[in-house]
């Protein structure tokens, strides 16, 4: 796959505009800068163009769709109309850029409620044991000093739970790629900075 | 066909619920047999769980069934949930791209003055989207089987959600179906960002805030060996996910606007 150093519309553009001049597809291509030299050999070589676009790697691979027909469509008309498809992806482009600018300040915020939130809770997991004795002082009114270091009881199991329920929710919130895979990673997170904490938790307690 | 113990029909009701109808033709048959499979193994979790609860922790009746209703519901409201988001997805990518394949149907229309010739054209090359593919490989099925054209028009015009789009598509034999100005697509970008806004504050407050809150109290007043425990985070799942979809429903109903 080829990548373009220039946008999508761009591309449409030049190749309306060096149609207009006279050209047709096949030499369009050829006075497109930065065109992947290797592509307008494989032009020069015979291959037909939709093959050509397809292996080039497009933001919307289906201009391609645009190109299929028109060495049988009357020129004038299919210049105009790749200009208007231009303009449009050009608008979409700017609205999207927009628009992104815009959520990469609510993504990020996001981010970081994601992050502490995590840390948050994987903390206090850790210091489930605490609460164990907690609930012995409130039920029967002394407090134990020894402590139950154990990643498998209930109350540890519904942190993680809780973890990782919020973080799934919040990575869905903000529209985010291969949540599953980051879920997985707050898993481990989890996991650790429990383990860390009880670490620490166990020999403060020792002394 | 995949056996389901309860009735499919109302399997997806409960758990497309209003995609079925607003994102119909992306409902892959592979989807449908996940829902089917995440049910029936739902239910087995519900068996799993009351007989591990009987004889590994030894709860009451009462309670044994509590539990293993939150566990089975949670997990299967949770993970058709994941599947039902997909599904959104794989429409809104559709979306971002329909005006293109409205241009080249256009375009091919304006060459070759046929409709099904125009569509094996858009299918011939470059067609990246297995689900328009199928879509529209079923409309040159029906066009070759001597369905009425305009028939067909009106009818696969339901898979664009956009008004534009779609008026566009019906008037497909006409000259004038080509896309030039989207406005609707900018409308709905700023509502995006507007949604997102506005249920951030509220999520945050109420997703975040509430579960820890509460399992720490919890954790207070409930004996850190007993179940009750994980009765929170399991109702918690249901919640959010609810919560989720609500909000999602928000944003597909202003789209149709």
């Amino acid at each position: 796959m080829y990548k373009l150093s220039f946008s999508n519309h761009i591309l449409l553009r030049e190749i309306a505009q060096q149609m207009e001049k006279g050209e047709n597809l096949e030499r369009a291509m050829f006075f497109i800068e930065d065109f992947p030299r290797e592509l307008l050999l494989r032009i020069q070589l015979g291959e037909e163009i939709t093959d050509i676009f397809s292996s080039l790697k497009l933001d919307y691979p289906e201009i391609n769709n645009l190109f299929v027909s028109a060495s049988q469509a009357d020129t004038q008309e299919m210049i105009e109309r790749f200009k208007s498809t231009a303009e449009l992806i050009k608008m979409r482009e700017d609205a999207l850029e927009e628009r992104n600018d815009l959520l990469k300040v609510h993504i990020r915020r996001m981010q970081i409620i994601r992050y502490v939130t995590l840390i948050t809770i994987a903390m206090i997991a850790g210091f489930s044991p605490l609460f164990s004795n907690f609930y012995s002082l409130i039920s029967t009114g002394d407090f134990s000093f020894s402590f139950s270091f154990t990643m498998w009881s209930f109350l540890s199991f519904s942190f993680l739970v809780i973890n990782c329920l919020n973080n799934y929710y919040l990575l869905k919130m903000s529209n985010e790629k291969r949540i599953i895979f980051k879920v997985v990673i707050v898993l481990i997170l989890h996991i650790a900075i429990v383990l860390v904490v009880q670490e620490f938790f166990s020999s403060l307690i020792r002394f | 066909m995949q056996f389901s113990i309860i009735p499919k029909e109302f399997l997806y009701r409960i758990t497309l619920g209003k995609i079925r109808k607003h994102s119909e033709d992306f409902i892959s048959e592979n989807d449908l047999v996940k829902l089917v499979v995440l049910c029936n193994l739902a239910i087995l979790s519900f068996f799993v769980s009351m007989l591990l609860c009987y004889f590994l922790i030894r709860l009451n009746l009462i309670f044994m069934l509590i539990v293993s209703i939150a566990i089975s519901l949670s997990l299967f409201f949770v993970f058709s949930d994941y599947v039902r988001s997909n599904i959104i997805k794989k429409h809104r990518l559709f979306d971002e791209v329909a005006f293109l394949i409205i241009n080249s149907l256009a375009i091919n229309m304006k060459s070759t003055r046929s409709l099904p010739h125009s569509i094996e054209l858009l299918l011939k090359k470059g067609t990246t989207d297995n689900f328009y593919k199928k879509y529209f490989e079923d409309m040159i099925f029906n066009l070759n089987i001597g369905v009425d054209e305009n028939q067909i028009i009106a009818e696969n015009s339901r898979m664009f959600q956009n008004k534009k789009h779609k008026y566009a598509f019906q008037n497909l034999k006409n000259s004038d179906s080509f896309i030039e100005t989207d406005p609707d697509f900018l409308i709905g970008l700023k509502r995006e960002i507007k949604l997102i806004e506005d249920n951030m504050v509220i999520f945050v407050a109420i997703s975040c805030l509430l579960p820890l809150a509460l399992s720490l109290v919890l954790s207070l007043i409930v004996s850190p060996t007993s179940p009750t425990l994980l009765l929170f985070p399991l109702l918690y799942a249901v919640f959010g996910t609810v919560t989720l979809r609500l909000i999602q429903n928000k944003s597909m109903g202003g789209k149709n606007v």
